[in-house]
């Protein structure tokens, strides 16, 4: 049995060995949050956090990460309260479509959670593994800087 | 716990009274930022099955025979469909004003015509089996010679795609007033021509649906990431023989359409048509992102002529020329596509003298078909390119030339459109005031910095495709005061559900949040044409105003009745049912709905509108009506800088001023602007969907490149209102439009920057360096 | 995309993971999966057929260590383009792979993607290989039986990247008294992976460069040093014309055509490295 620790809940799985994360969390668990626009680790949408790094769920054999700490979208808002940086993309207009919003939210928490005061290159540097077709990414700059003041208690 | 809809309550809040023009948040984001709204590509439901599509590996070949014996005898395989399963139904998205492009059924049976054209279809218990059952299918071919270039297809002996001669699916001439006389009359005369390549939609969320039939009932439902729902229904009950009322078309959250998504595509068929076979399990089918490249929808490649003259004092004479739209095995919307591409200009430019063809020309590539701005952007380039070289030619600056020959308010232009708001002046005029166009255009070349301008117009309500192009909007308002509006609009990530709800609001009275949407189910929802051509805020904005407005009468109805006030007195505002005689309050809005359900009167209030857009019939023949009740328009600068060295062009920053009538929600708008913008900038530097032998080459976001966050510029968007007459609170919409100048406006600033002038898309820097080699040479 | 089945093996040590991979058939190391399981899916997509057997070196630690010790660097084949990126030790003694890892593809990549899957993944274009050849690294590999092989760089690459061991780890001297400039030509628009990439390595003493050496990667052969190149610059004086000179006498035909887009910007590629290395120098 393979132990996969997710949104700080143990999940006791019976795997092959040949499972990627990705394929874990949304067909096994039905934790669909976490979506998926390619087959070549390009668009980012499959972004989840192991022990707060961005990473592509896609090109991550679900084996390789026992006993690490996984952070889906689910994870991040604390009960009925939304994490700041989620308020912010609503607050600031950063979500369009929502796909591609999970993978851009768990990118942005691990860069605020290392670089509270991330600068608009770093802000655009760290998101470089992102594909977003409906909105222009500006809006996202946008609400990265909003909530990181958020975070500072700006 | 499930998590409370935030602020989503009938508090009043305060920014939530006359949302109109306010930048509310979305109805829907929450959902969104939790990852908790279910899309089709999540939708997973009790005993269903993978359906794959079969394909033909050949661009051009007739089908002699499909066997599929051993397929149907692998274990796991539920279903298995061929064109002799179905009605032989032809369909086309654009059938109803040319009939001759109902060329393509949803499984063909006699031909194929492009590589990935679907004949068949399996149901597995997963994907493996189904993708083993499609190499079981035996499919035995005759190859016919194929044709991948236009040029060459419509020459006589080419291969015969269809039964158009010289593969000639369509010509749309326009011939007004005496060209070869104004063009005899013209100080200045240029010929240029230009290539626009394909491209991708690229929409995040694949192409994907779940169908279900059920035997019992004879109904069908198809879950679908669409962006217009009723359009498949229709095409799908022609297809499957079937009543609308039996053809359930439901759309969940959508990843992107931006014109991919607007028809039936076999896929949505073979789901239905495979879940009745196999004894009513739904069937879904999921595209790869290499299937979205290949076998979904392309953009038009176009080779576009253009012949003008032009006065000394910058009169535009004459435009004249030639389009040639390749538009792969089938129509699609080719047909309004192409006809968008030729009448922009008329929306945009005063012209009188006008005689421009365009041919959409069948091979044997993937279906082109609708993708956002509908031909616009290849003429965006065309024209507004050809437009700064003829400013050149008299030496006139590209702005005053604009300035001079464009459109104004108020009035009738060559071909019968009607234009009533036109902000295009005032657009152009802020524009070039922000970017300081007067002391920086023509001034940067020694720092190789240049900026350009490009300019356009669109349809806000146009009618191009059906017999009605209505939107139709409910709204119940319960027993406890909270509404629930329904509405056929496809929201795609737009905003739609999010304006339509403002605008509802609004007229009604009541606070923003009080609205629970329900949108785009065709067994639930009123009909609506569909999210594109930048149609829902004007067409589908005002069905939902008529519905606020008879939700809003029915209860002042009541009121009067019990008052004793004449109904012309009354109003609800703020939440207040408001006598306007004295102004005094009544009661508030809970206080009315209770009177409403309260035991002597006990009627349900349910509102209702209907609004199809008052225009005249397009005489495809001639070019000649008034396709929209409103054209929005803009001007767009753009501020790039050439690295001489690596041919490179970076774009600095982008100038946006838009004549959108009236902003509904501010932040959705410019959302809108940017997200347009930028796939502008894409198609304009990078984006570039490579075909060999009816092959895409470039099947995949490695060799595809989309604008990233690293290659982004600041955008300064100028929102201009100009409230329209007809518009919902003067609303026009915006949707398209800003990618229709830009791929102009960056080539006219190179040209400022570096003096080269590249005519083919995508602006790479191996053009840049060779235009620039042969620029030295010739100095 | 589902993978194809494969049987999973995770050794929990170098000396396990080197035996595995010498007895298991149609077998390949996992060391970051970035390039492995991108090609695993590619592969299916294709219809090919895919590895019966993966070894991933996720669970030995000890591959993750990044040190110096008596002006030795040792890197550990399983350090993350992230680990470089953060680590103080290269900050302090060799900046100049923290200046290539900062350009590998994209963020979630930098995260996952491992100095010794880079270069032992017999991908042609991989970029750690220019600036180990210019740091003349050692490549320290151990084999089936346990013992440990040695090689440099500039041989490993010659013999274009083909082992049957596992990489354990990397070293090389930390640079003294001599500047490193890196430079790479995206294949289109950043990121994307490059289609050139020169490392040089130089020290400028009295108005001349010494101890030059050139690493180039043209992207459809793997990193060699160019002999020819560094012989071109051991000629030139340090001045301003130096970038210009360089390109006088070059013949870049070898790495792209004559006339080709390619060579223009490899040209001015050129230049602006070696302009960059005098700036570095004054």
């Amino acid at each position: 049995m393979t132990k996969l620790k997710i949104n700080n809940r143990i999940y006791d799985l019976a795997l092959k060995g040949h499972e990627t994360l990705l394929e874990v969390l949304r067909d096994i668990l039905g934790l669909t949050g976490t979506k998926t626009a390619c087959d070549e680790a390009e668009c980012g949408a499959c972004t989840v956090l192991i022990n707060g790094k961005a990473i592509l769920s896609c090109i991550t054999l679900a084996m390789d990460v026992e006993n690490d700490d996984i952070t889906t979208i689910e994870g991040i808002s604390s009960g009925d309260d939304l994490h700041p940086i989620q308020q912010a993309f609503l607050d600031k207009g950063a979500v369009q479509c929502g796909f591609c919003a999970p993978g851009f939210i768990l990118s942005t928490k691990a860069l605020l959670d290392e670089n509270p005061r991330p600068d608009l290159d770093e802000i655009k540097k760290s998101l470089d593994g992102h594909l977003c077709r409906c909105g222009g990414y500006l809006k996202i700059f946008d609400a990265i800087e909003d909530a990181a003041k958020k975070l500072r208690n700006e | 716990m499930p998590l409370k809809n935030y602020e989503m309550n009938k508090n009043n809040k305060k920014e939530f009274l006359d949302p109109v023009g306010k930048s509310v948040p979305r109805i829907d984001g929450r959902g969104l930022v939790t990852g908790q709204t279910k899309y089709v590509f999540d939708l997973k439901l009790s005993g269903m099955l993978v359906g794959k599509m079969l394909r033909s590996p050949h661009p051009h070949a007739k089908i002699i025979s499909i066997d599929t014996k051993k397929a149907e005898k692998l274990p796991g395989v539920k279903a298995i469909i061929t064109a002799k399963d179905t009605h032989g139904v032809k369909f086309g998205s654009n059938e109803f004003f040319f009939p001759q492009t109902a060329d393509q059924q949803a499984l063909e049976g006699d031909k194929v015509r492009y590589i990935g054209d679907e004949l068949g279809a399996v149901a597995a218990v997963d994907e493996e089996t189904a993708d083993k059952a499609l190499k079981l299918i035996d499919v035995k071919y005759e190859i016919l010679p194929a044709v991948f270039d236009a040029v060459e297809a419509m020459k006589p002996g080419a291969p015969l795609i269809h039964e158009a001669r010289n593969n000639i699916a369509l010509i749309l001439p326009t011939n007004f007033g005496n060209v070869e006389r104004a063009l005899k009359e013209s100080d200045y005369v240029r010929e240029d021509t230009f290539y626009l390549p394909s491209a991708a939609h690229t929409c995040m969320e694949p192409h994907v649906c779940v169908g279900q039939f059920e035997e019992f009932s004879d109904k069908v439902t198809l879950h679908v990431s669409t962006q217009a729902p009723f359009k498949i229904r229709e095409t799908l009950a022609k297809c499957l023989k079937m009543d609308l009322n039996n053809v359930r078309v439901i759309k969940l959250a959508v990843g992107g359409g931006f014109g991919g998504k607007l028809e039936m595509l076999p896929m949505d068929f073979a789901a239905c048509l495979l879940s009745k076979k196999a004894g009513g399990f739904p069937v879904k089918i999921c595209y790869s992102r290499k299937e979205e490249f290949c076998f979904s929808r392309r953009k038009h490649p176009m080779i576009y002529k253009l012949k003008s003259g032009v006065k000394k004092d910058g009169t535009l004479m004459a435009i004249s020329g030639e389009v040639i739209a390749d538009g792969g095995g089938y129509c699609s919307y080719g047909p309004t596509v192409l006809a968008a591409a030729m009448m922009r200009i008329f929306m945009v430019y005063k012209i009188t003298n006008f005689r421009v063809a365009g041919y959409r020309v069948y091979t044997n590539n993937p279906i082109s078909g609708a993708i956002r701005g509908f031909g616009g952007v290849q003429s965006g380039f065309a024209i507004e390119s050809h437009m700064d070289l003829l400013a050149q030619g008299i030496g006139m600056d590209p702005v005053e030339f604009r300035l001079k020959n464009i459109t104004g308010p108020n009035m009738t232009v060559t071909n019968k459109m009607v234009i009533t708001s036109n902000g295009l002046r005032e657009c152009i005029e802020k524009a070039t005031e922000a970017c300081d166009w007067k002391n920086k255009h023509g001034k940067q070349k020694k720092i190789k910095r240049g900026l350009g301008i490009g300019i356009a117009a669109d349809v806000m309500g146009s009618k191009m495709y059906k017999s009605h192009e209505s939107a139709g909007s409910i709204l119940k308002i319960e027993e406890d005061g909270s509404i629930h509006f329904l509405t056929g609009a496809a929201d795609t990530g737009q905003g739609s559900n999010t304006a339509l709800s403002q605008i509802a609001a609004q007229e009604l009275g009541v606070s923003y949040g009080r609205i629970k949407i329900t949108s785009a189910d065709t067994a639930i929802t009123p009909f609506d044409t569909g999210s594109f051509a930048s149609r829902v805020t004007f067409i589908s904005g005002n069905a939902t105003k008529l519905a606020a407005a008879d939700a809003k009468r029915q209860i002042l109805e009541i009121i009067a009745t019990e008052k004793n006030i004449p109904i012309e007195s009354l109003d609800i505002k703020a939440e207040e049912i408001v006598n306007t005689s004295d102004n005094s309050v009544l009661m508030n809005f809970d206080q009315a709905v209770e009177l409403c359900y309260s035991f002597n009167y006990g009627s349900q209030i349910i509102g209702r509108g209907s609004y199809n857009p008052k225009t005249t019939p397009v005489d495809f023949r001639t070019g000649e009506g008034n396709v929209s009740a409103s054209y929005g328009f803009e001007a767009q600068i753009a501020k790039v800088e050439v690295n001489t060295d690596t041919g490179e062009v970076k774009v600095l920053k982008m100038w946006d001023a838009h004549d959108i009538g009236k902003a509904i929600n501010p932040q959705s708008v410019k959302g809108q602007i940017e997200g347009s913008l930028f796939m502008g900038i894409g198609y304009t530097l990078w984006e570039n969907l490579k075909f060999e032998e009816g092959r895409v080459v470039n099947a995949n976001f490695a060799n595809y490149r989309l604008p990233r966050s690293v290659s982004t510029c600041p955008v300064e968007s100028i929102l201009i209102e100009t409230n329209d007459p007809q518009g919902p609170f003067g609303a026009k919409g915006m949707g398209e439009a800003a990618l229709l100048p830009t791929a102009a406006a960056i080539a006219n600033a190179v040209y400022d920057a570096v003096g080269v002038r590249i005519k083919e898309l995508p602006i790479t820097p191996e053009k840049i360096l060779t235009a620039l080699k042969n620029k030295n040479n010739k100095e | 995309m589902l993978l194809n089945p494969f049987t999973y093996h995770a050794p929990s040590s170098v000396k396990q993971a080197a035996k595995l991979y010498a007895t298991l058939a149609d077998v390949k190391i996992l060391a970051g999966g970035t390039i492995v399981l991108n090609t695993l899916k590619k592969l299916k997509q294709n219809g090919a057929k895919t590895p019966e057997n993966i070894i991933s070196l996720k669970k030995i630690k000890a591959l993750q260590t990044i040190c110096t010790q008596k002006s030795i660097i040792t890197i550990g084949s399983m350090a993350t383009c992230r680990d470089i990126i953060h680590s103080k030790e290269l900050k302090k003694d060799c900046p100049l792979l923290i200046a290539v890892a900062q350009n590998i593809a994209t963020t979630q990549i930098r995260n996952m993607a491992t100095i010794g899957g880079n270069i032992t993944g017999r991908f042609t274009w991989t970029e750690f290989q220019t600036p180990l050849v210019a740091l003349d690294a050692k490549l320290h590999f151990v084999t089936k039986t346990g013992k440990e092989k040695i090689i440099n760089a500039e041989s490993f690459f010659k013999q274009n990247a083909k082992t049957s061991d596992i990489l354990e780890k990397i070293t090389f001297k930390a640079p003294q008294d001599v500047c490193f400039v890196y430079k790479r030509i995206p294949k289109r628009a950043e990121p994307d992976i490059p289609i050139f990439s020169i490392c040089l390595r130089a020290s400028v003493k009295k108005g001349t460069f010494q101890n030059v050496c050139v690493a180039i990667n043209n992207a459809k052969s793997f990193a060699r040093k160019d002999t020819k190149i560094e012989k071109t610059i051991a000629k030139l004086k340090t001045n301003d014309k130096a970038g210009t000179n360089l390109l006088k006498t070059l013949d870049l035909s070898r790495y792209a055509k004559d006339g080709d887009y390619k060579q223009a910007v490899i040209s001015s590629t050129l230049k602006n490295t070696l302009n960059e290395l005098i700036a570095q120098t004054k």
